[in-house]
């Protein structure tokens, strides 16, 4: 902390300066301020828009593209739920819990395991971890392509779900192992004390603890499955199969230019993610802040 | 004595050779996950990328012909030219643009009082939107003629133009991620111990000094987090591609990973389209190496 106050007092920086005073409304502010409410307004207008169009006749949406719908047309959504996005829905609900339960189930142990004990070969681990968390997962596309087709999963949720495990793997373990070393290590004496097992520990005594980051980390995995588009379009060739991303390109081309009924899709497709987000912001931040980003 | 301390050394020994054994079964699952769907991959990429194995060789099979594909896209194929440098201006203008954003957005919804969260889920809601739906939106805000922008502007043919088909795009991804990046900069901020500006300010320093030497050094851990994700974006751009441009018009919008989709699938070309992967993980290496490596000199806290 030394270290920070001395460098303020020495170093003359180039900013103007402003009124330092306790009142932070300077003109600087005041510019930055009114920069972010137009921004504000940039980023909510699309979605207010998606909304509005989607509450149009098709008519309605090219000859009125601004402006209200002269009535609300709430059918659009239970005809675009019943012309195929509630079997796409009801999909990525599938693929996401199952996505969710096996990427923490597995990072879980691992993370516990790298944090519990010692043994040759745990950087090695750890490198590998890191460096899995940069491979976005699209780029090696073709051979993943083949793995799946020699594993004979092709065209079933496991092409999606396996996958999909993999590439949250890293960042999933990475999170819960580094709030797992904030739990003291007394917890773990008392546990075999008690005579638990280490899975009794893990499944007693840590996990019990690690309920927030346990919840963020299962966020950052819904968000994830729930948006994934190149897989689902590639791995699966079923119309019955298909999730969300994919499944909303069929439902696109199948419209014609019925654009209000496609915004309708859209905004059924968006809802789950948006309403978690809004649920569980606070959680959400808190886990990222207490697990995430130290390293 | 002595042969009590090696008794209990040899038991020590024993024990430490059961949770060695079990540690191991414990991180095996994610070992296999890891290795046979990113691991073995990526190394079959590079294999891949060492043969000749397009409709041509569909009889004979894959012909060896060594580095010959590399030379091939760094001299001759002017599409990969084009991939590459598109690339590099999508990453070298969103990742400071985000970044700048997202920052001023955090320490925004950190000032709003009342109706925070609802800031914060108002700048945050398009990284939420899945990518179809991105894209159609936009789509329809550079529709000429019934498009929004269009509207005002109805001669402006933003996805047509080879001038302006990138910056269309890099409007869009910056919109997309900037909020995504900003949430990450709130836990960040909430990571700040606030005795740090009040001895800032009994030193006299005002609030932009204070960000400079109190905010910006210590959110450095999550500035090099966010990059390496904001850099992975960039280069994984595909699914926008692939709905609003196809990459065109000739080519300008054309990026790396949608070459690569572009020569697998389409020209059943593999290993032109294993090159141009292999070149793509060297970039996000090399990038992440380098993130990390200057990581330990810019922070100060452990």
């Amino acid at each position: 902390m030394k270290k920070v106050t001395c460098s303020v007092k020495k170093k003359k920086i180039g900013f103007p300066k402003f009124n330092s005073s306790r009142n932070q409304w300077t003109l600087g502010t005041v510019i930055i301020l009114f920069f972010l409410l137009v921004y504000f307004v940039l980023v909510i207008y699309p979605l207010i828009w998606m909304i509005l169009s989607s509450l149009k006749t098709e008519r309605e949406f090219f000859r009125n593209i601004w402006g209200f719908p002269a009535e609300f047309q709430w059918e659009n959504y239970s005809k675009a739920w019943s012309m195929g996005i509630s079997d796409y829905f009801l999909n990525s609900v599938f693929v996401t819990a199952c996505t969710i339960a096996t990427t923490i189930s597995i990072a879980v142990l691992a993370a516990f395991g790298l944090v519990l004990y010692d043994f040759k070969g745990k950087n090695l681990i750890l490198l590998l971890g890191m460096g899995g968390m940069m491979f976005s997962a699209q780029v090696a596309l073709i051979p993943l392509y083949r793995v799946i087709q020699n594993l004979r999963i092709h065209d079933t949720y496991w092409a999606m779900i396996l996958p999909y495990t993999a590439f949250r793997m890293s960042i999933s373990l990475l999170l819960i192992r580094s709030y797992f070393l904030s739990i003291p290590r007394e917890m773990y004496e008392s546990g075999v004390i008690d005579g638990c097992s280490s899975l009794g520990i893990l499944y007693h005594i840590y996990l019990p603890m690690s309920k927030p980051i346990l919840l963020t980390v299962s966020i950052l995995i819904a968000y994830y499955s729930w948006n994934e588009f190149l897989f689902s379009i590639i791995f699966i060739d079923s119309r019955a199969l298909k999730t969300i991303p994919s499944g909303l390109m069929v439902f696109r081309d199948a419209l014609n230019t019925d654009y209000a009924l496609l915004f309708a899709g859209l905004t059924i497709s968006a809802l789950p993610m948006v309403l978690l987000f809004i649920l569980m912001q606070k959680q959400f931040i808190r886990g990222l802040s207490s697990g995430a980003v130290k390293g | 004595m002595q042969t009590n301390i090696q008794r209990i050394d040899q038991a020590n020994r024993l024990k430490k050779r059961r949770t060695t054994w079990l540690a191991w079964l414990m991180l095996l699952p994610s070992m296999i996950i890891l290795a046979v769907f990113t691991l073995y991959p990526i190394g079959e990429s590079v294999y891949m990328s060492l043969f000749k194995n397009n409709m041509s060789t569909f009889v004979t099979g894959p012909v060896w012909v060594g580095l010959q594909n590399y030379v091939n896209l760094f001299t001759r194929d002017a599409v990969f030219k084009k991939a590459f440098y598109n690339n590099l201006i999508i990453a070298a203008v969103t990742i400071p643009s985000s970044v700048t954003l997202a920052v001023a957005m955090a320490l925004f919804t950190n000032k709003v009082g009342r109706g925070k969260s609802f800031v914060r889920v108002a700048y945050f809601y398009p990284a939420l939107l899945p990518m179809v739906a991105v894209a159609n939106i936009w789509l329809f805000i550079y529709t000429p003629m019934y498009g929004l922008l269009g509207y005002i502007a109805p001669t402006w043919r933003l996805l047509e133009n080879v001038d302006t088909v990138q910056w269309a795009l890099i409007i869009m991804l910056v919109w997309k991620q900037a909020g995504y990046v900003m949430i990450f900069y709130i836990s960040g901020l909430q990571g700040i111990d606030q005795e740090m500006y009040e001895a800032a300010k009994i030193d006299g320093a005002n609030s932009v000094q204070a960000f400079w030497h109190v905010t910006w050094p210590m959110l450095k851990p999550t500035t090099i987090y966010v990059m390496i994700i904001t850099m992975t974006n960039a280069y994984k751009m595909v699914d926008h591609l692939y709905i609003m441009t196809k990459g065109g018009p000739d080519n300008a919008s054309n990026m790396l990973l949608f070459y690569v989709y572009q020569k697998a699938f389409d020209q059943s070309n593999v290993g032109v389209a294993s090159a141009v992967t292999v070149v793509l993980i060297v970039i996000l290496l090399l990038a992440t190496v380098v993130q990390f490596y200057t990581q330990d000199k810019r922070t100060f806290y452990a």
